[in-house]
């Protein structure tokens, strides 16, 4: 008797432990819904919040669906897989398009090496091609990652996989003079004063002074925004007053999004 | 008189009846067998990707690494062996899955000693063309990994489908042979280490 509850205790103990390595690593859905899930604790609850409302407002105005996960272990699971079956268990996706992107973090801190890993959803393999992913990690995470920037190195690459996402900027914006040359500055700044001027003669030739200026605008080109800074807009909204006013993430869409696209490194 | 008449009315209805319940199962056979050709579609079409792949990558490696000739012979050789070997999407047998894996995973062995010996050569690394290319074979392993993977658990619930009863006569009857599977390769570099965990 004694032996027989021993051996069951040990079978439990197998199973138990296999079963935990094997498919319980991977995180149940987030109840309620979240987009931004740092498992592995190292974001500020100040950054988790605007994380998830550039998210959030990102995916209302797109639809596209950009999940950011940090987790401590990945198991017996590569990064590519984790970020996989996360993508396809969560149903990373809106309901009738699969244009989800999950960026797994796995922090040097936790069970061996740093992983990341951008996993690219079907309808997104296009704006975001897997050399455009390497190119994302290799370039603007990892030197971040290195240092424990985790943070920063999210952000910098949402500066470019939302654009590429929304289909507003194309690949090639990542090449190696990927920041804005003095050339083009020159050319805005130039285009900007002579709107000015135009608009200047304008109001002096009717002698009215009236509110034409505001066509200088213009030269808020969209493509260049958000490289600028990174800072996509909702600047230092005060996160713990009103909460969310807008609503939260509706909810994922369900599974079969994603094929395996996308790209990955170690830091 | 009468007697036969009910007889014959009595036989047909069963006759019927079995019919009728024969529908149901023919009818999910034929949808998983269809999950199936669809799944191993898209298995060929991610295999097709990298086959496309290599021709490029070959020829950018070359400039660089002229002295590893063998190593590309390897791949190219690899390559064309892989090409020719197809799979009828309608007779998806244990054995032509074997040989199709056969020759896909020879070619994967190949392009990774390809990918090491590439190390040793600085200029190659700092090649923009190479390092997208790179990426480019990355992502496709990636995708191979989980098209196999949907294949396999298509292929699953077909031949779990077709073994039941009394699917498996109706399976015998129409031909719905069992399909194979995708093997975890021996000695892949992918394989899961399984380590128990017991905290």
């Amino acid at each position: 008797m004694k032996k027989l509850t021993l051996f069951l205790f040990f079978v439990s103990v197998v199973c138990f432990g296999f079963s935990k390595s094997k498919s319980d690593v991977i995180p149940p859905v987030p109840n309620p819904p979240r987009l931004v899930n740092d498992f592995a604790g190292v974001m500020d609850a100040a950054d988790i919040q605007r994380m998830e409302r550039q998210l959030v407002d990102f995916n209302d105005s797109t639809t596209n669906v950009i999940c950011v996960v940090t987790v401590n272990d990945l198991g017996n699971y590569s990064a590519a897989q984790f970020a996989y079956e996360i993508g396809d268990r969560w149903g990373v996706r809106s309901k009738d398009k699969r244009n989800g992107v999950v960026i797994l973090i796995k922090p040097s801190t936790g069970h061996g090496d740093g992983d990341v890993y951008i996993s690219v959803g079907y309808d997104l393999e296009g704006a975001i091609p897997d050399a455009i992913a390497k190119r994302i990690i290799e370039k603007k995470m990892i030197p971040e990652l290195k240092e424990g920037r985790y943070t920063t190195a999210i952000d910098s690459a949402l500066a470019y996989i939302l654009p590429l996402a929304a289909g507003e900027i194309n690949p090639d914006a990542l090449d190696d003079n990927d920041d804005i040359s003095g050339f083009e500055i020159v050319v805005a700044v130039f285009i900007f004063l002579i709107i000015i001027i135009i608009a200047l003669l304008f109001s002096v030739g009717k002698k009215s002074g009236g509110g034409s200026h505001n066509s200088g605008s213009g030269s808020g080109n969209p493509v260049y925004g958000p490289f600028f800074g990174g800072d996509w807009g909702s600047g230092g909204s005060s996160w713990s007053g009103g909460g969310f006013s807008g609503g939260g993430f509706g909810g994922f869409g369900g599974s079969g999004g994603f094929g395996g696209g996308g790209a990955g490194g170690r830091f | 008189m009468k007697k036969t008449a009910i007889t014959i009315i009595a036989i047909v209805a069963i006759v019927a009846l079995l019919l009728i319940s024969f529908i149901a199962p023919y009818n999910r056979m034929v949808g998983k067998d269809e999950a199936c050709t669809k799944a191993w579609a898209n298995v060929e079409n991610v295999y097709q990707r990298r086959l496309d792949l290599i021709p490029n990558l070959v020829k950018t490696v070359q400039g660089a690494a002229q002295y590893e000739k063998g190593t590309l012979t390897e791949v190219i050789e690899a390559r064309a062996k892989a090409t020719s070997v197809q799979v009828d999407a309608n007779n998806l047998s244990e054995e032509s899955i074997a040989k199709f894996q056969a020759a896909q995973d020879q070619l994967s062995g190949a392009l990774s000693r390809m990918m090491v010996t590439v190390e040793r050569y600085p200029e190659l690394k700092a090649n923009q063309n190479f390092l997208e290319l790179q990426a480019q074979l990355e992502g496709t392993e990636n995708r191979i990994a989980v098209e196999r993977n949907n294949f396999n658990t298509a292929v699953n619930e077909y031949n779990s489908l077709i073994r039941k009863f009394p699917n498996n006569i109706l399976a015998g009857m129409f031909n719905f042979d069992k399909k194979g599977y995708f093997k975890a390769t021996a000695g892949a570099e992918n394989a899961p280490s399984v380590e128990f965990n017991f905290d």
